[in-house]
């Protein structure tokens, strides 16, 4: 209740710069989201120097508006155009643009705009009524729980990746590396510096995600010289929002995909679009109508899409109350909250409990404004289509260079930042996912200090992770994880049984079946 | 052009030869990563603490002998599966653009060509070292120009209008709103920002 009346006075103290501000960060993500070459993570990375000036409500207030929107924008062209804005909009391809092509596009869109406004409105009451009693919770939890959640959240990158786990592994454990370099936290000890005073200062890991997200993407997109074939822009983009019977008709799919994104959010590594494939996945298992599945079923544009913008509340809770980014986009706004001298932890909710409400209260307007203008705008968005993909990709580099650079005004983050872009460019000419990569670069530092400060200060006894009633479940956890996690690796299944085929090295590794009898390559002769 | 392409085995004696390159280049990164772990584990030797704990060189010396074992077994995957004579299940293969989820799309078209990728790569290094000297403006100016031009864009006009207008609007956008210090170059190029910077308001 106390929560609820901080959101309510905080809604009551929305001026109009707040609401500005909210505006442009779903127009923001709307764009993003509709534009193949920006995904809302790099939205929210390039908008990054923009919050340099604002408050740190309005800051945070603009990348949850550029989050919660981006989730949804790529559904539109996914559906018409057969060109997936984002990558948690794959899986609308197989359903969503089958209806499109059956003329049923205004009902596949109306479909998609509900299901987001569902899942930002489940993500909401997630983040309203869940966070302050697990603050409350995270009071009580120490060092020792702290490295082992931070662990967990490792370990789950892995057994989510759709990747080889040797390579995803690897990439991980580069990421980790790359966070030692410079001072430690703990002892102050200068580590891998080789002389010099670019490496001594550390490698902060907001370069390393422009790098890595949003320049090598411009790399790879150039490589292939920004060629797309998508369909014909359609000459009418109307959107008609399902009636009652209708919602009530698809309510198992439309609680299976908020619930899975709500669960998924909260774990660090896995966003919107572990979500997506993993809702679709659900729906193959359990949608009453799983055989037409693949052929025009809305039940496959309705759980991807919940589960997709479900995850936006879920990923707060972490951050917010255990300073964890719960997913990529997170951890840019958690950056953004450092910068502003922001600490996020347990303690939030006494220390900051006006910034709070206020994150609260912008994610229900942001939702609430997504689904409006998100019916509204559907046709102006697609035709911006039209843009050369090129030009997006200048906007992206000169974007991406003031974000680096801004972070601590020097050009040292802007070579950093340009040295990941190419390392993320071999590193995916090899096989190597790169998400591993960046959120071992977020999440290791975080692992290192808790293992650390744990040894300090039980001398060295690592029998304090199994005295400890909660630690010993979270060991408990993250054995069976680590098990699940071997098998994977010994053979080679997927942990994601609709993610489109993508051949790992491991031995024994097959390539996945996707929909069953359907492969998403092959959707473009579908139907 | 691909690595795959220049390693395609050609019909002479040397097939085993091209074997064991191809094998040398599919297992490039294992290898680098095995030469990282034996550049910084010696420097972990020489961190030390005298507070307890597990001290400074313990994570990362965790962290060297995961990357090492899991380099490790990926050469012997790799070295078996050439004896056997299997196919690599996992090619070295072109970037995965089109067709690939991670990249956010699955349009059909062009697959990446790792050469031009890494063309826009020097591009991208290079306007990182021409800012130091000319200052962010003109610089993005210049790059602007010049990533579109080989982008395939001709229009002139066009051109000069987005290269032109881009980077001004962000500069008054981040320079005269957010305050954040853009380089402005040296030398001739500092002044010539300046004035820019003046006449549209910045300064």
């Amino acid at each position: 209740m106390e929560t609820l009346s901080g959101v309510l006075d905080a809604f009551a103290s929305f001026d109009a710069g707040l609401w500005a501000v909210l505006l442009l960060g779903v127009v923001a993500g709307l764009l993003v989201g509709v534009l193949p070459g920006l995904t809302f993570v790099m939205g929210v990375l390039l908008l990054l120097p923009l919050t340099y000036g604002m408050e740190a409500g309005s800051a945070v207030a603009l990348m949850l508006a550029v989050y919660v929107a981006g989730t949804y924008g790529g559904a539109i062209t996914s559906i018409l155009l057969h060109v997936p804005g984002e990558p948690n909009h794959v899986p609308l391809l197989w359903d969503g643009h089958t209806m499109a092509r059956q003329g049923r596009a205004a009902e596949a869109l109306g479909w998609a705009a509900v299901s987001a406004l569902a899942g930002g409105l489940v993500s909401w009451v997630v983040l309203a009524f869940v966070s302050e009693p697990i603050s409350r919770l995270a009071l009580n939890l120490g060092q020792p729980e702290y490295f082992l959640v931070v662990l967990i959240g490792l370990t789950s990158v892995l057994v989510l990746t759709d990747d080889s786990v040797r390579r995803s592994l690897m990439a991980l454990v580069v990421g980790m590396l790359i966070a030692t370099v410079g001072v430690d936290d703990v002892y102050g000890s200068v580590r891998f510096s080789f002389g010099s005073d670019l490496l001594r200062d550390g490698i902060d890991y907001l370069p390393i995600m422009i790098g890595v997200y949003a320049m090598t993407h411009v790399l790879v997109r150039y490589g292939a010289r920004f060629v797309a074939e998508g369909e014909g822009q359609p000459t009418r983009v109307r959107t008609v929002v399902p009636g009652p019977r209708a919602l009530w008709r698809h309510r198992g799919s439309m609680t299976r995909g908020v619930t899975l994104g709500s669960l998924i959010g909260t774990v660090p590594g896995a966003g919107a679009t572990v979500a997506s494939f993993l809702a679709y996945g659900v729906e193959q298992q359990f949608s009453r109508d799983r055989a037409t599945l693949g052929r025009g079923n809305p039940d496959g544009v309705i759980a991807p899409q919940a589960a997709s913008t479900a995850t936006v509340g879920g990923a707060f809770v972490p951050m917010l109350v255990l300073g964890i980014p719960g997913s990529a986009a997170t951890a840019v706004i958690l950056g953004a909250l450092l910068l502003h001298d922001v600490q996020p932890g347990p303690q939030i909710f006494q220390t900051q409990p006006e910034l709070v409400h206020t994150i609260i209260a912008a994610l229900l307007v942001s939702v609430l404004l997504m689904f409006v203008l998100g019916l509204l705008t559907a046709g102006p968005m697609v035709r911006l289509l039209r843009v050369p993909e090129a030009y997006v990709a200048v906007l992206i580099v000169l974007f991406a260079y003031i974000g680096a650079f801004a972070i601590r005004n020097t050009l040292s983050d802007v070579w950093i930042m340009a040295g990941f872009a190419v390392l993320g460019l071999l590193l995916q000419r090899f096989g190597f996912p790169l998400a591993p990569l960046v959120l071992g670069a977020i999440l290791g530092p975080l692992a290192e200090r808790y293992f650390t400060t744990t040894m300090i200060s039980t001398g060295n006894d690592p029998s304090v992770f199994l005295t400890r009633p909660v630690s010993a479940a979270l060991v408990v956890i993250w054995i069976a994880l680590v098990a699940l996690l071997t098998f994977r690796a010994t053979r080679g299944t997927r942990a994601t049984p609709a993610t489109p085929d993508h051949p790992g090295d491991d031995p024994g590794d097959q390539p996945s079946g996707t929909t069953p009898g359907t492969d998403p390559h092959q959707e473009k002769t579908r139907a | 052009m691909a690595v795959t392409h220049q390693l395609r085995p050609e019909e002479t004696d040397g097939r085993t030869e091209n074997r064991r390159e191809h094998l040398l280049v599919r297992t490039a990164p294992e290898l680098l990563a095995l030469v990282l772990v034996a550049v910084l584990w010696p420097n972990t030797a020489s961190l030390d603490s005298s507070a307890g704990g597990p001290g400074p060189a313990f994570f990362p010396q965790v962290l060297l002998a995961l990357l090492a074992l899991a380099s490790l077994l990926g050469l012997v995957v790799e070295w078996r599966r050439s004896r056997r004579g299997a196919a690599p299940s996992a090619p070295v293969s072109e970037l995965p653009g089109p067709g690939d989820p991670r990249l956010g799309s699955e349009e059909e078209g062009e697959e990446t060509d790792l050469r031009r990728a890494l063309q826009a790569a020097a591009l991208v290094v290079g306007y990182v070292a021409a800012t130091a000297v000319m200052g962010w403006v003109l610089a993005s100016t210049v790059f602007a120009l010049v990533f579109l031009w080989l982008s395939g864009h001709r229009k002139p006009w066009t051109l000069l209008g987005v290269a032109l207008v881009a980077p001004q609007v962000l500069a008054y956008l981040f320079v005269k709103i957010v305050y954040i210090a853009l380089p402005t170059g040296v030398g001739v190029f500092d002044t010539v920002t300046v004035f820019l910077y003046r006449v549209f308001g910045i300064y």
